[in-house]
């Protein structure tokens, strides 16, 4: 399987890892469904879909790669981000699991801490990491370093009952 | 109006008022649903002894994303209509109402009755005040 995009021009295709993409304006997409539905509302709908996303990614990658300890799996995502444009993404595990993992992206596609664009950038991960963690997360501290173009996110262990 | 007392553990998962409740203002309602403003549904109960129209797994999917998203287009207008009180549904069978109560959204099917459907808008005009 191809490291890099593959654009084929004459079939009009573009795959990353494999799977079929379409490059689409995502700022462009998220400012639409907000002026639809309330920047809450938005946030919410894509949520639901990048985290659903994000879990049915994970769960196909371990079982790809049944031997993949939890870190070559992140990396094997984080490189996924990278290759379909979403910025450079790291993901850093704190040393005791009761605390937050942060998810760093510099040079996002989109910027915005709060609405549809934030549930784009890290929703997916909150999906990713509920799998391979076998736990739930919420999102958390979500900030835009203008001056690094860094966005940033704690995901912290939703509390069990 | 009977919610949880401040001895129960209130969470953002914790259903702002019971089903019973809800049951209790008119017997032709057929089912409750609640749901927080992230989408996650903390109720999804139909009236003991009422056979469901629809799939169970349909109603939970529904109730993740369906009020909250008709409540977000109709509340663009929100600042020149002074809120959105409800949303009425008539279908064929029956009439869904969707509204937002506290930190929750609600959503209630009730058989096509026109005093039920009053009784079910009274009390929500009611729990809105009281949930604020």
């Amino acid at each position: 399987m191809s490291e890099v995009p593959v654009w084929d021009e004459a079939k009009g295709e573009l795959r990353i890892l494999g799977k079929r993409y379409a490059a689409i304006d995502v700022e462009s997409l998220c400012q639409h469904l907000e002026a639809l539905v309330g920047v809450q509302v938005a946030e919410v709908i894509i949520d639901n879909h990048e985290t659903r996303l994000g879990r049915e990614d994970a769960a196909r990658v371990r079982q790809e790669k049944p031997q993949a300890t939890l870190s070559e799996i992140v990396s094997h995502i984080e490189k996924s981000d990278r290759l379909s444009g979403m910025g450079i993404t790291t993901v850093t595990f704190p040393e005791t699991s009761d605390k937050a993992i942060t998810v760093e992206m510099s040079n996002p596609v989109v910027r915005a801490t709060v609405g549809a664009a934030k549930s784009f950038m890290f929703s997916y991960w909150k999906g990713v990491l509920s799998v391979l963690l076998g736990k739930e997360f919420d999102t958390n501290n979500v900030i835009y370093d203008e001056t690094k173009s860094l966005l940033k996110c704690q995901f912290t262990p939703r509390p069990t009952k | 109006m009977p919610i949880y007392s401040e001895a129960d553990e209130m969470t953002e998962m914790t259903p702002v008022v019971d089903a019973d409740r809800i049951f209790a203002i008119n017997n032709k309602v057929r089912w409750v649903g609640l749901v927080t403003a992230k989408g996650e549904v903390v109720l999804n109960q139909m009236r003991p002894g009422v056979q469901s129209y629809s799939p169970s797994e349909l109603d939970a999917e529904f109730l993740r994303l369906g009020p909250l998203t008709l409540l977000g287009v109709e509340e663009r207008y929100s600042q020149y209509m002074q809120g959105v009180m409800e949303i009425v549904v008539y279908y064929g069978l029956t009439v869904s109402v969707y509204a937002r109560l506290g930190s929750q959204v609600i959503a209630i099917s009730i058989e096509d009755d026109r005093n039920a459907l009053s009784e079910v808008r009274a009390w929500l005009k009611i729990g809105r005040s009281e949930f604020l």
